[in-house]
């Protein structure tokens, strides 16, 4: 009897697993003809998580696409989390891509480049994605050179990194504050006394272990870099920089004073924590988005002028594959997404009619914005019922200046972008790269050490007195004047080539 | 009770094509096995070479790593070049020694005590109680247990304000983590460690146990003298196995557990967590290859010599 | 198997459990010192289970209220918000629910089957190759070739990318699972056993279904046990070798928006503005745990099911065939 059962067993597996094999074995894909043109299939990498109606809006963009310019779309989005892993495997592997997104801050932009993986663009350029070239700021093609050369087609958004105070506009409007004044963290300090005696329910000022404290340097190799009004180009280690170490006495003087919490150095953003000022990275209109997470009103005011570096000029970018089939086809589409409103809004926003309607924006508001660059006669406004099956992060696809813009933003928000992109100033490192393989094992060494004291030395959490020279010491120990020496050795060979 | 062998496989003298022979049935149920093990574990192999390159691409990946620069141990350097590394071993090697040890003891005296209750309906449902943390992420249970341990609104907090004591920073006070780190862990996998051994014990013949009673041997008695010794082959086998993994560790429960928290890292920083953030700037493939090519080495090693060890003790229970 | 075959099974079963039974009382702990150990298991088990009735209990707190208070084990407001928002989103997870399942039975099936036959083989003394075989099985316990060689096998030598198969081939055999299960069939299978059926004429093939699986069941099932939790609980495998949407198992679902949570949260800094934006996109706290809930609650009953194979004294029914 027993035996029996084992039979059946065996013959129930080896159906399961013959069923499996079965469901498996469909959804194969030919390539298609139209208009007589060959029509290639791009494959696309996304950082972001698949939406519920991306096929259906990719479907209806390959559409027009293969009319076109005879290209289709196979885009492969990764989650958040996991896109640094699985473009490391794609790209490692020599995978089938066209298309990636990459910055500098996930799927890194520089190591890939040095590494190999993505193609020069330069010429194509010329040859086939001329609109596009001269429609995008100058600026980000100089931060997408590497050696000179260009790896990537960045995607038009804010420039520079611009840290700001962000102030609770309750408090702000209660006491009266001129929180326009305030940019350095020692103007801050009445005004957390103030709130500090006056509002016990309050943190006068909320941080989280994201949280850094401003620094006036471009950190090319944190913690190594270039400080941002040092024409001299002279490598430092942002800890021994005076700046750096009267910030931390401050933060340290605030955080006995209780006017940070406690907990700063662990906690991650509780909303319902009632603060005063609190430190966010902003572009124009931040406002608008920090107050709709947090759910009441903010103001901010800039800690200091907005400075550009590679890192955030690299802030978004489109690369090819230097082994793929069909290059100028795809920047070809990379042209034709950037400089297209119709392709670019749907793969923006969505489907109209479906995702979003047109809203004819205020006549006065028109008006205003006569003259200026980058108005569109159209608002986007959300279908409420069905945005949530299709929302994309808005600049991994492509520049941000050719979208409409959503219903309740202004409609001169770009040409604003525009104007605070062009009065932004480049730091003196502005295009140097670190070519890290000499130093990379000391590199490698850093992060621990970072991650160890730096999050308590930010918020004031420790001493800097006893942990500054402990940080010091292991750093030292890891190696960092190697590294201060060989950026050195670098950036006067660059400056030399300048 | 072994008698001797009946088939003189080894040392009988036949030639190569009567053992094939001699052994086809047996080869025919391992080739499966085998064929498997070459694709999935012996192709991908070649990838150890990883580790002493500096992989750059020029094409596919064997032609790139035909191509990279060789460069030997230059990428194992960075494993020991920062003043951290020997907190980051003593960590990883001592917690490890932890959990081995306990990983034995808890679930041999959860398997005994199991086996042992009356009411078989109430064994059931404890063992699958303590089953079900396996199956949260070490995220989801590091957010639970922040919602204990949280300065400001964690219940322990609130607990010691009631009685008029000050709250405790927990995620900077480095003296609790090794216990909290010890303690979630065996939580974590008490219920499932606890299977093999409660299988192994049903699987013991109870003519022993008859014999026992007939013998007048007491409940202790009968669990030193028969369950502990016919449980020793399968303790041996896992403590083996657990020497091998002494340089691994679960980068989930030192990371997530004590939410990446600096002034921990004397106490938390262990071999896959130093790995991660070292090679989160740089993410050089070498590198990563390399570390994970010494931590197999090192286990590979301890192992092997456990594995002597035990053989020259006792053959019988050895791995091979 | 006809009908009166199946009820002289069952009359033997019942014969067999009654003499179980006999001897269990004769050999039974003191009733105190069970009330004592079922206190301790009970304050154990009560340990274990409170984080999962805690995320139960966030799964069901209004989002309002859980920004404003935090974690807490009697919310201020209830809400079945994340139940509702997941059967309306509904399609994703019932086929990730279907895809889960059946690679999990699948793959535990066909990973028995392998195991079994490799860990007999590598259990009989008799085998020649026995050192061989079990070398073959050492070595991969602790070298790995990494995750682009993987990547590379999988995807390229063996074509498996988007295919089921890549979730259920590389997880179903593992060095560890089948030296445990060598162990059992050591222990547990006197070789007597096995040398009179051998004096008998049977063949290994049938030697194995026939004796060694019906007298190895509690190794058995503890080695499906430990399959199917490794099935159930696999991402990484999706994660790798997936890009079509079609196969996307419930715990790479869940962990997708696990890691996308937390990787938005620690690189705020570096993402400025955008990473808001982008965190505002995903699913809230309270959907998350009702997602740990409904990807939790079918493996609990995993175990009550292997554990029917935990029962002792098999070797009355072997021998009696």
């Amino acid at each position: 009897m027993k035996f029996r059962m084992m039979k059946k067993f065996t013959a129930a597996a080896l159906a399961v697993v013959m069923a499996a094999g079965l469901l498996s074995g469909c959804g194969k894909k030919a390539d298609t003809n139209e208009n007589g043109e060959e029509v290639v299939e791009l494959t696309w990498y996304q950082v972001g998580d698949t939406q519920k109606d991306a096929q259906k809006v990719i479907d209806k963009a390959n559409e027009y696409t293969a009319e076109k310019i005879g290209v289709k779309l196979k885009v492969i989005n990764v989650g958040w989390g996991d896109y640094n892993q699985k473009m490391q495997v794609v790209i490692n592997t020599g995978d089938k891509w066209d298309m990636c997104f990459t910055c500098s801050w996930s799927n890194d932009y520089l190591p890939n480049v040095n590494k190999g993986a993505f193609l020069e663009l330069d010429e194509l350029l010329q040859s086939d994605g001329k609109e596009m070239f001269e429609a995008i700021d100058s600026r980000f093609w100089e931060a997408a050179k590497v050696k000179g050369k260009i790896y990537g087609v960045p995607s038009e958004k804010e420039i520079g990194s611009c840290p700001m105070w962000v102030f609770t506009k309750e408090y702000v409007d209660k006491y009266d504050i001129p929180y326009e004044d305030i940019h350095t963290l020692e103007d801050l300090e009445p005004w957390l006394q103030v709130i500090k005696e006056n509002e016990p329910e309050v943190v006068p000022m909320y941080l989280t272990k994201d949280y850094t404290a401003p620094t006036y340097m471009d950190k090319i190799q944190d913690p190594v870099g270039i400080e941002y009004d040092d024409e001299t180009l002279t490598v430092k280690n942002i800890f021994e920089t005076e700046k750096m170490k009267e910030t931390l006495a401050t933060m340290r003087k605030y955080y006995e004073a209780g006017y940070i919490n406690k907990d700063a150095a662990t906690a991650s953003d509780d909303k319902s924590v009632k603060r005063f000022v609190t430190k966010g990275d902003g572009q124009p209109y931040a406002e608008l988005t920090w107050a709709e997470t947090l759910g009441y009103e903010v103001v901010s005011s800039e800690i200091m002028e907005t400075k550009v570096t590679n890192a955030s000029a690299r802030g978004a970018l489109t690369a090819i594959n230097k082994n793929s089939e069909h290059p100028e086809k795809a920047i070809q589409f990379l042209n034709l997404l950037n400089t297209d409103l119709y392709l670019r809004n749907l793969l923006n926003y969505g489907i109209e009619g479906e995702h979003w309607e047109k809203a004819e924006p205020d006549a006065e508001e028109v008006k205003a914005a006569e003259g200026m660059s980058y108005i569109y006669d159209y608002k986007v406004k959300l279908n409420d019922e069905t945005k949530k099956d299709y929302s994309v992060p808005y600049w991994v696809q492509g520049g941000l200046f050719n979208t409409y813009v959503l219903e309740n933003d202004p409609l001169d928000k770009w040409n604003t972008f525009k104007e605070f992109n062009d009065a932004s100033e480049a730091a003196p490192s502005f295009g140097f790269d670190f070519d890290l393989d000499p130093v990379s094992t000391q590199v490698a060494g850093f992060r621990n050490v970072l991650d160890e004291f730096g999050k308590s030395l930010y918020t004031g959490s420790v001493d800097p007195d006893e942990y500054l020279p402990k940080l010091q010491k292991k750093l030292e120990a890891t190696g960092v004047q190697e590294v201060i020496d060989e950026m050195q050795k670098q950036i006067d060979e660059w400056k030399a080539s300048k | 009770m072994t008698s001797k062998k009946k088939v003189p496989a080894k040392n009988g003298g036949p030639g190569f094509l009567s053992r094939l022979k001699m052994n086809k049935e047996l080869l025919v149920l391992s080739i499966p096995g085998a064929v498997w093990f070459l694709c999935f574990a012996y192709l991908p192999l070649f990838g150890i070479l990883v580790a002493f390159k500096k992989y750059r691409l020029s094409g596919g990946f064997f032609e790139s790593l035909w191509n990279s620069e060789f460069v030997g141990l230059e990428n194992f350097k960075f494993l020991f070049s920062s003043g951290d590394a020997w907190i980051v071993l003593r960590n990883t090697v001592l917690y490890n020694f932890c959990f081995i040890i306990l990983g034995v003891v808890l679930p041999i005296i959860m398997a005994l005590l199991l086996n042992e209750l009356r009411n078989k309906t109430m064994a059931k449902v404890y063992q699958s109680a303590m089953f079900l943390p396996y199956f949260l992420s070490w995220v989801v249970v590091s957010y639970c247990l922040f919602a204990f341990l949280n300065p400001a609104k964690g219940y322990f907090n609130s607990v010691l304000q009631q009685f008029g004591k000050d709250g405790i920073s927990w995620y900077t006070t480095k003296s609790f983590w090794p216990f909290i780190i010890i303690f979630m862990s065996q939580w974590k996998g008490v219920g499932y460690n606890t299977v093999v051994y409660l299988a192994s014990i049903c699987g013991i013949n109870k003519e022993y146990y008859e014999a026992a009673v007939l013998d007048g041997a007491s409940k202790w008695q009968q669990i030193k003298y028969i369950t502990l010794p016919l449980l020793k082959p399968v303790i041996t086998i896992l403590l083996i196995m657990a020497m091998g993994g002494i340089f691994k560790a679960d980068f989930g429960l030192f990371y997530q557990l004590p939410m990446d928290s600096g002034p921990l890292y004397d106490v938390t920083n262990v071999l896959d967590t130093y790995i991660f953030r070292a090679l989160k700037t740089n993410g050089e493939l070498g590198m990563s290859s390399a570390a994970a090519l010494f931590q197999s080495a090192v286990g590979f090693i301890l192992l092997m010599i456990c594995n002597k060890i035990v053989s020259k003790v006792d053959n019988e229970n050895a791995l091979f | 198997m006809t009908f009166a075959e199946k009820r002289a099974d069952k009359k033997l079963d019942k014969e067999i459990r009654k003499i179980e039974e006999q001897q269990c009382e004769w050999n039974k702990i003191k009733k105190p010192t069970n009330v004592v150990i079922n206190i301790f298991l009970a304050v154990c088990s009560f340990l274990a289970v409170i984080p999962f009735i805690f995320v139960v209990i966030i799964s069901l707190t209004d989002e309002q209220a859980l920004v404003m208070n935090g974690y807490r084990f009697i919310p201020e407001k209830w809400s079945l918000y994340a139940y509702k928002y997941i059967i309306e989103a509904g399609e994703n997870i019932i086929r990730s629910y279907g895809v889960t399942i059946l690679v999990t039975i699948a793959g535990t099936m066909l990973g028995l089957l392998l195991t079994g036959t490799y860990a007999y083989a590598l259990s009989r003394k008799t085998y020649a190759y026995r050192k061989f075989f079990t070398t073959v099985i050492t070595i991969p316990m602790m070298f790995s070739g990494g995750m682009i060689a993987n990547y590379l096998i999988v995807t390229k030598v063996l074509m498996l990318k988007d295919t089921v198969w890549a979730l259920i081939l590389p997880l179903c055999l593992n060095s560890f699972n089948i030296i445990v299960l060598r162990t059992f069939f050591k222990t547990s299978i006197p070789d007597s056993v096995v040398e009179s059926a051998k004096i008998d004429g049977a063949s290994e093939w049938k030697l194995f279904f026939k004796i060694i699986i019906p007298m190895a069941l509690p190794g058995l099932a503890t080695i499906g046990l430990f399959l199917t939790l490794g099935y159930w609980n696999d991402w990484f495998n999706a994660m790798m070798y997936m890009d079509s949407k079609d196969w996307v198992p419930l715990q790479y679902l869940l962990i997708q928006i696990e890691t996308s949570i937390d990787w938005l949260a620690s690189n705020k800094s570096m993402m400025g503005v955008d990473g808001i934006t982008a965190a505002a996109n995903l699913p809230k706290e309270t959907i998350k745990m009702a997602i740990v809930v409904i990807s939790t609650l079918p493996i609990i009953f995993a175990y009550p099911f292997f554990q029917r194979y935990f029962v002792n004294g098999l070797t009355i029914g072997s021998v009696k065939e």
